[in-house]
C-alpha cells in the first residue's frame, strides 16, 4: 500500500477512478439532456445510458489484470476483487437498463430510471473499490438513495410507491446501523481508513474488545438487511413485488453483489484478525438463509414473490463460501472461496435477470403475476418458455447450467474446508426447491392456456435480453473452464 | 467401436431435435424419426453387445475427453472433470435393456394422439438420460444424465398420466429429486474420501494417475478401490448415504409409496420406460458405487440390506395381493423383485451379483411386457381395474396369452427369464442369510398368488357384460409383444447369453467383497 502522501493529479483519477467517471459523470451528462430534449425525443435516453455503461465497461475489461493500483493513500484501490464485481455491476446494469426499455413501451416509466440507474450503478463500483470508510458509505448511500426512488418509479401503482416507503425506512434503518458500528470503528482505530484500522485493531482487540464486538454486530446486522440475510428479510418480498420488474431484477442482483463487496472488504480487513470467532455466526446466517428462503418460496402463488424468495435463498448460497472457510488457516482456501462466490454470482446475475425479463413481458401480457398466468406458455411461446426453463433449472441446480457449476463449486469450498454440514444444507435446500421452480415449469408445459390461446409476441430486444442470458447461463454451465481460469489467475486484494 | 456408447447417448438426442424441428401435424414423421432415432442406437447397443470382450474386467469402449479442470480443488489438488462413457459386465447389459425398452416404447407410444411432438421429444430425452446414466465413466457425466431423466419423466407423466397426473409427477419430482441429491452428496464425498486416502497412501503404493488424486472418473476409482484401503469408518458413513439414496431411488419400503403412484397415473408407453429401464438405476448405482467401492462398508450393513431388502419383498408381495389396479399391483411386484436384489447383494456371494444383473434386466423385460400388454387390453376395455374384468382370453386371446407369459415369467416359471434370475439371487441369499432367505422364498409364493390370481380374474371367467367388442392384437402390437417373449425365452432357455458378459465383472466384484 502506498505510504507517500501525494497530491491527486488528474491523470490518477482517471487511471483509478476512470469507469466510475465515465458511469457517474454520463449521469449526469443524460440527466441534462433528458431536460433539455423535447417530450417525444425523450426514448433514445435510455439508449445513451447503455452506450454509457458499455463504454464504461470495455474500460474496466482493457484495464483487468493490469496490476493492483492504489490510489490516495491507499483510500481507493483498483484489484482483481474490485473489477469483477465492477464487470459483474456494469453487465447487469447493462441488462436492467434493456429490460427497462422494454417495460417502458408498455409501462410509461418516467425516463428518470436511465439516469437512476446509473448512480446506483456509481455507487456500486465506489463500494468494491473503496478501502476508507467514508468512501464505502457514500458509495453505499448513492447505491441506496437512487434505489429508494426507483423503487417507487411507477408512481401511479399503490404497491410501487408502498414499496418505495417500506424499502426507504428499512433501508435508511440499515445504512443508519451500518454507519453508526463504523463510527465505533473509527473511535477505537482513530482512522476510517481500513489498512490502518487493521494494524490498529491487532492490540485494540484485547483492550476494547467489546465495543468492536458491537460495532461488528451492528455493521452486520446493517448489510443482513440489505442483503435480505434471514432473519432481516422481511421487507424483501414486499420490495420485489411492488418494483417494476426491471427495479426488482437490480435490486435482486446489483444491490446484493455491491453490498456482498462491502461486507467482504470490511469483515475480511478490519475484523479478519478475529475470524475464528465470528465464522459460525455467518455460516448459521447462512443456513438459516437457504432454508427460511426456500420453504418460504414453497408457499408463494405469485412468480414474483416466489423469486424474492427465493433470491433469499441465493443468498444463503452466496454467503456460504465465506463462512465455510471456517477453521482453516490455508489462504488458498480463501482464494478458492472468493473465485466459487463469484463465479455463482455470476451465474446468478444471468439467471436472474433472465428469469425477471421473461417475467415481465409474461405479466404484462397475462396482466398477472401469478404462476396461473405462466400455463400454457409453451404454446403460447415456446421460445419464451424454452428460455425460462433454462432459467429455472439453472436456479434450481441441475447439471449443465451455470447454477448448478456455481453450487458445486461451492460445496467443493465447504467440502475442502471440512464443513461438510454446510454443504449438505446447501444440497438439501435445493432439493426443496425442485418443488417450486418445477411448479413454474409445470404451467408453463403441462397446463393448458387459461382464457384464450393467444400467442405472447415477445418484442426483439427481450428476445435478445433473454437469449444473452440463457447463453451466459449455459455457457457458465458446459464450458466453465475459461471462466475458471481468470477466477484463478486473479489477484484479488491490493 | 471406439466412440460407439457416445453415438449411442446421442443420436436419441439429435433425433429429439429432429422431431422439434417437425411441424407438429405431421404425426407420421414424428412416428418414424421417434422410431429410428430409438433403433439405431439400439442396433449399436448390440453391436457392442456382441464385440463384448468377457474377458476384461475394465470398462471397455472407452471414450473420455476433459471437460474442465477445477484449480485446488482439494489438498491442493487440482478436480478434471471428464464427460467419459465406458460400459462393462454390469452396465452392458442394461444399456442393452434401455435399446430394446426404449425401441419398443416407441412402436407403443404410436398410439398416442395428444400432443404427439412434445411426447416423441421427451421419451427420446428419457433414452438419452438412460443410455447416459448406465454408459457414464464419469461421475459428472452419471450425474447429469440422472438428472436429465428426471426432467424427462417429470413432464411425460406431468401430460400424458391419467387423473391425479400432478399429484404423481409431483411426487416423483420429490422422491427422485431428494434421491439424486442424496446421491451427489455420497458421490463427491466418495471421490474425496479416494483422493485424500490415495494421497496419504502414494507413499508406499502405486497409484496410477498421480498425482491427480482427485478424480471423477469411475474407472479410475474401481482401480484404486483394490489398491487403497478407505477407512472402515468412512465406508459406513458413504455406504449409509448411498444406501439412503437407493432407498429412495429404487422405491424400496418405506420410501415406495411414489412408484405405485407414478405407475398408476402414467400411460403405458411412460410406465415401460420407467418400469422397464428407468427403474434399475437404484440397484445400478449399488452395485456400480456402493458395493464396488465401499466393500467394508457393504460388510457393516450386509445384514441392513437382507432385512430391508425382506421387508421389501414380504411388504411388495402382499399389498400386489389387495391391489385392485393392474398398474399398482405390477408396481407392488416390480418392489418385492426389487427387493429380492437388495437381499442377495447383503449375501456378498458371487452368484448373487451375478443374480442382481439377471434379475434387473429379466425384471425390465417382463415389466414393459406386463405394462404393455396391461396397457394392450385397457386401450380396448378402457380399464385398468381388475374387478371389471374377465373372460378376456375369448376376445383377446393373444394378448390374454403374452400377459400370462409375461405373469408366468415374473412368477419364476422355469424355462423364463424370471426362473433363472430369482435361483441365483435365492442361491446366494441362503449362502448368507439362510433364515431371511427361508422368509424371503415365501414371496414365490405369494407372487403365484397375486399373479395368476389376476390373471385368472382378468382373462378367465366368465366375461364382463358391460365390456365393449374387441378386436385382438393388430400387426403393430405384435412387434413388442414377439420381440418381448423371445428375450425372455432366450433367457430363460441360454442364460449364457447373458452369463457369459456378466460373469467376468461378476468375479471381479465378488473378489472384492470376500464372496
Amino acid at each position: 500500500m502506498g505510504t507517500t502522501m501525494h497530491l491527486l493529479s488528474f491523470s490518477d483519477i482517471w487511471r483509478s477512478m476512470g469507469p466510475e467517471v465515465i458511469v457517474i459523470g454520463g449521469a449526469f451528462l443524460i440527466m441534462l439532456i433528458e431536460l433539455l430534449l423535447p417530450q417525444n425525443k425523450r426514448h433514445i435516453v435510455p439508449w445513451l445510458a447503455v452506450i454509457d455503461v458499455i463504454i464504461a465497461t470495455f474500460l474496466i475489461i482493457s484495464r483487468f489484470g493490469g496490476g493492483i493500483l492504489v490510489y490516495s493513500s491507499a483510500d481507493y484501490v483498483v484489484d482483481g476483487f474490485s473489477s469483477l464485481f465492477k464487470i459483474l455491476i456494469l453487465l447487469s446494469t447493462f441488462f436492467v437498463i434493456l429490460l427497462a426499455i422494454v417495460e417502458q413501451r408498455k409501462h410509461k416509466l418516467p425516463y428518470e430510471y436511465s439516469y437512476l440507474l446509473l448512480f446506483a450503478s456509481g455507487g456500486a463500483m465506489i463500494i468494491t473499490s473503496g478501502i476508507d470508510l467514508v468512501l464505502l458509505y457514500v458509495g453505499l448511500e448513492l447505491l441506496s438513495i437512487a434505489t429508494y426512488i426507483l423503487v417507487a418509479l411507477n408512481r401511479k401503482d399503490g404497491r410501487s410507491a408502498e414499496g418505495g416507503l417500506k424499502y426507504l425506512i428499512v433501508g435508511s434503518i440499515a445504512s443508519a446501523t451500518i454507519l453508526y458500528g463504523l463510527s465505533f470503528l473509527y473511535g477505537v482505530a482513530g482512522s476510517t481508513n481500513l489498512g490502518q484500522i487493521a494494524v490498529a485493531l491487532q492490540n485494540a482487540w484485547t483492550s476494547d474488545s467489546a465495543i468492536l464486538f458491537v460495532s461488528f454486530g451492528l455493521i452486520l446486522a446493517g448489510i443482513a438487511v440489505k442483503i435480505s440475510v434471514v432473519p432481516f428479510h422481511l421487507w424483501t418480498p414486499d420490495v420485489f413485488e411492488g418494483a417494476p420488474t426491471p427495479v426488482t431484477a437490480y435490486l435482486a442482483v446489483i444491490s446484493k453483489a455491491a453490498v456482498l463487496a462491502f461486507m467482504l472488504r470490511i469483515l475480511i480487513f478490519a475484523f479478519g484478525q478475529k475470524y475464528q470467532d465470528w465464522w459460525l455466526l455467518i455460516a448459521w446466517l447462512s443456513v438459516i438463509t437457504m432454508v427460511v428462503g426456500n420453504f418460504g418460496a414453497l408457499a408463494q402463488g405469485n412468480v414474483k414473490r416466489l423469486l424474492a424468495y427465493s433470491s433469499i435463498g441465493q443468498v444463503g448460497y452466496l454467503i456460504m463460501p465465506f463462512a465455510a472457510i471456517g477453521q482453516s488457516q490455508n489462504v488458498s482456501n480463501m482464494w478458492q472461496a472468493l473465485s466459487s462466490m463469484m463465479f455463482y454470482l455470476f451465474a446468478y446475475a444471468l439467471m436472474t435477470i433472465g428469469a425477471f425479463a421473461v417475467l415481465s413481458k409474461v405479466a404484462q401480457t397475462r396482466g398477472s403475476e401469478q404462476v396461473d398466468a405462466f400455463a400454457g406458455l409453451y404454446k403460447r411461446n415456446p421460445w419464451l418458455a424454452v428460455m425460462m426453463t433454462i432459467f429455472l433449472l439453472s436456479l434450481a441446480g441441475l447439471p449443465l447450467t451455470g447454477g448448478f457449476f456455481g453450487k458445486f463449486m461451492i460445496f467443493l469450498v465447504a467440502f475442502n474446508a471440512g464443513q461438510y454440514w454446510l454443504g449438505v444444507v446447501l444440497f438439501a435446500t435445493s432439493a426443496v426447491a425442485f418443488y417450486y421452480y418445477f411448479g413454474i415449469l409445470k404451467a408453463m408445459f403441462v397446463l393448458e392456456p387459461v382464457g384464450d390461446e393467444e400467442p405472447i409476441r415477445a418484442g426483439g430486444l427481450l428476445q435478445v435480453i433473454v437469449g444473452l442470458c440463457a447463453l451466459g447461463t449455459l455457457y457458465l454451465g458446459l464450458i466453465p473452464g475459461p471462466f475458471l481460469t481468470v477466477l484463478n489467475n486473479v489477484h484479488w486484494f491490493g | 467401436m471406439e466412440d460407439v456408447l457416445l453415438l449411442i447417448v446421442v443420436i436419441p438426442l439429435i433425433a429429439g431435435l429432429f422431431v422439434l424441428a417437425m411441424p407438429a401435424r405431421s404425426h407420421g414423421v414424428i412416428r418414424a424419426i421417434g422410431l429410428i432415432g430409438a433403433l439405431i442406437p439400439a442396433c449399436f447397443a448390440l453391436a457392442a453387445y456382441l464385440a463384448f470382450d468377457q474377458r476384461q474386467i475394465n470398462l471397455q469402449f472407452p471414450f473420455t475427453t476433459t471437460w474442465m479442470s477445477i484449480a485446488n480443488a482439494y489438498n491442493s489438488l487440482t478436480l478434471h472433470i471428464n464427460l467419459g462413457f465406458g460400459v462393462d459386465g454390469i452396465s452392458m447389459p442394461l444399456v442393452m435393456l434401455v435399446g430394446v425398452v426404449s425401441t419398443l416404447t416407441m412402436i407403443r407410444s404410436f398410439k398416442v394422439t395428444e400432443r404427439v411432438k412434445s411426447h416423441y421429444f421427451w421419451l427420446l430425452f428419457l433414452t438419452m438420460g438412460m443410455y447416459g446414466v448406465f454408459a457414464a465413466s464419469g461421475i459428472f457425466t452419471f450425474f447429469f444424465f440422472l438428472e436429465s431423466t428426471l426432467v424427462a419423466g417429470y413432464l411425460l407423466i406431468n401430460i400424458w398420466g391419467g387423473e391425479k397426473r400432478h399429484y404423481a409427477a409431483t411426487k416423483f419430482l420429490i422422491y427422485r429429486g431428494l434421491a439424486s441429491v442424496v446421491l451427489l452428496a455420497g458421490l463427491i464425498g466418495l471421490a474425496y474420501v479416494y483422493a485424500s486416502t490415495a494421497q496419504a497412501a502414494s507413499n508406499s503404493v502405486f497409484i496410477p494417475n498421480a498425482p491427480n488424486f482427485l478424480t471423477f472418473s469411475i474407472s479410475q476409482l474401481l482401480t484404486e478401490a483394490q489398491l487403497i484401503h478407505i477407512p472402515a469408518a468412512s465406508q459406513d458413513v458413504l455406504f449409509l448415504v448411498f444406501l439412503l439414496a437407493v432407498l429412495m431411488e429404487e422405491a424400496f419400503v418405506p420410501f415406495h409409496t411414489w412408484l405405485p403412484d407414478t405407475h398408476e397415473q402414467s400411460d403405458t408407453g411412460t410406465n415401460m420406460m420407467i418400469g422397464g429401464a428407468l427403474m434399475k438405476i437404484g440397484l445400478y448405482v449399488m452395485l456400480r458405487f456402493a458395493v464396488s467401492m465401499l466393500p467394508l462398508g457393504l460388510a457393516h450393513y450386509a445384514t441392513w440390506l437382507a432385512v430391508l431388502g425382506l421387508v421389501s419383498i414380504l411388504y411388495g408381495a402382499i399389498v400386489a395381493i389387495a391391489s385392485k389396479d393392474w398398474r399398482r399391483l405390477i408396481a407392488f411386484s416390480s418392489i418385492s423383485h426389487m427387493g429380492l436384489v437388495l437381499l442377495a447383494i447383503g449375501s456378498m456371494q458371487e452368484i448373487g451379483i451375478q443374480g442382481a444383473v439377471f434379475m434387473l434386466v429379466s425384471s425390465g423385460l417382463l415389466t414393459a411386457l406386463l405394462f404393455f400388454t396391461v396397457g394392450a387390453q385397457a386401450d380396448r376395455t378402457g380399464t385398468y381395474k381388475i374387478e371389471n374384468l374377465g373372460g378376456l382370453s375369448k376376445s383377446l386371446p393373444v394378448i390374454s396369452g403374452v400377459m400370462l407369459v409375461a405373469a408366468l415369467g415374473s412368477v419364476g416359471l422355469p424355462g423364463l427369464s424370471g426362473f433363472i434370475s430369482e435361483f441365483s439371487l435365492f442361491v446366494g441369499g441362503f449362502a448368507a442369510f439362510p433364515t431371511l432367505s427361508a422368509l424371503a422364498s415365501l414371496s414365490m409364493i405369494l407372487a403365484a398368488f397375486y399373479l395368476l390370481w389376476a390373471m385368472q380374474r382378468t382373462t378367465f371367467g366368465p366375461a364382463n357384460q358391460a365390456l365393449p367388442d374387441m378386436v385382438d392384437a393388430d400387426v403393430i402390437e405384435y412387434v413388442p409383444m414377439v420381440i418381448l417373449v423371445a428375450l425372455v425365452v432366450l433367457l430363460g432357455v441360454f442364460p449364457g447369453v447373458l452369463g457369459d458378459v456378466v460373469h467376468g465383472t461378476a468375479q471381479a466384484i465378488a473378489a472384492r467383497i470376500g464372496g
